[in-house]
């Protein structure tokens, strides 16, 4: 009799422990896809900004956007009148997706070549951006970039 | 001890309505209070106790110079920089429901290696409100000046 119930706390224990482990499983698998949206709007960033597609960034972007670049703070509407006309070429390098529910940050750098004032010019950067899940889908909400220097 | 100047000009201009505008006020006053803590008490004090209630174990922060920093380095950096005195100013706050970006211009001193280091610059901080409490997920300082 001990036995039999011992069997049956038994199942019941490993049960529970598998019906815990459902949400934690399906947490992560929508973590990894959110991970996997903001990579990918990252690319679309890079590719709508070589090739003058605001209407692109437009979406991309949230209109309450604070973009800090070359130091200054600079509203979407500016960011986007600079890129109509400049379309700078970045390549991006490996990046960081932190997902925290509704909100995602990612660390990375990028590599980026421009011509100013009649010449080429190599930039290096480091950059934090941050995103949100509005009713639309996931909106950049914040970007800022430093040039990365050999000192700590 | 010299008795720090902080100005934080908290600026109410998010552009088409689109940032949550309501109750804006008490989160912004909460926010610039944890930015004091953060940056002023906590740097200036070396006060490691708020900074880890602050910040989230997976806090990632981007220094000037371009160098990404965890909680736990920020930390160590803290402990070991000498009179670490930062000033704020220029806030600018805009809120998306739970998630808060900041923005302000800073100046901060401190002493290494024997020599007083003076840097300048705009910082930029995402926070999320989680059960109540505001916690800090990122920062990245960036240089003033126009590198082009």
């Amino acid at each position: 009799m001990n036995s039999i119930m011992m069997v049956g706390k038994t199942h019941a224990g490993l049960l529970l422990l598998l019906l815990a482990a459902i949400p934690i499983k399906a947490q992560q698998k929508e973590t990894e896809s959110t991970e996997i949206a903001i990579r990918s709007l990252e690319h679309e960033w890079t590719v709508g900004q070589s090739r003058n597609d605001n209407s692109a960034l437009n979406l991309i972007f949230d209109n309450a956007l604070i973009y800090v670049e070359y130091g200054k703070l600079v509203s979407k509407g500016e960011y986007l009148s600079r890129i109509k006309k400049e379309a700078p070429h970045i390549v991006l390098e490996p990046m960081t997706v932190r997902v925290f529910g509704n909100t995602a940050i990612v660390v990375g750098s990028y590599r980026e070549r421009q011509f100013h004032a009649g010449q080429r010019k190599l930039f290096h950067w480091r950059f934090v951006d941050t995103w949100v899940l509005k009713k639309n889908g996931w909106v950049l909400i914040s970007a800022a970039s430093t040039p990365i220097t050999s000192n700590p | 001890m010299r008795k720090l100047a902080l100005l934080i000009v908290v600026a109410m201009n998010a552009p088409d309505g689109l940032a949550q505008q309501s109750p804006v006020s008490g989160v912004e006053s909460k926010i610039v209070a944890l930015e004091r803590a953060w940056k002023i008490q906590g740097y200036g004090t070396k006060d490691l106790r708020t900074l880890d209630a602050l910040l989230d174990p997976a806090f990632a922060s981007v220094s000037q110079r371009g160098q990404i920093l965890s909680k736990a380095e920020l930390l160590r950096r803290v402990q070991s920089r000498q009179s670490w005195r930062c000033t704020i100013e220029d806030a600018n706050i805009r809120i998306h429901a739970d998630t808060v970006i900041v923005t302000a211009r800073y100046t901060q001193r401190y002493i290494q290696d024997g020599k007083l280091i003076v840097e300048r610059g705009r910082w930029v901080d995402s926070w999320q409100q989680r059960n109540g409490r505001w916690i800090a997920l990122a920062s990245i300082s960036v240089v003033p000046e126009d590198v082009r």
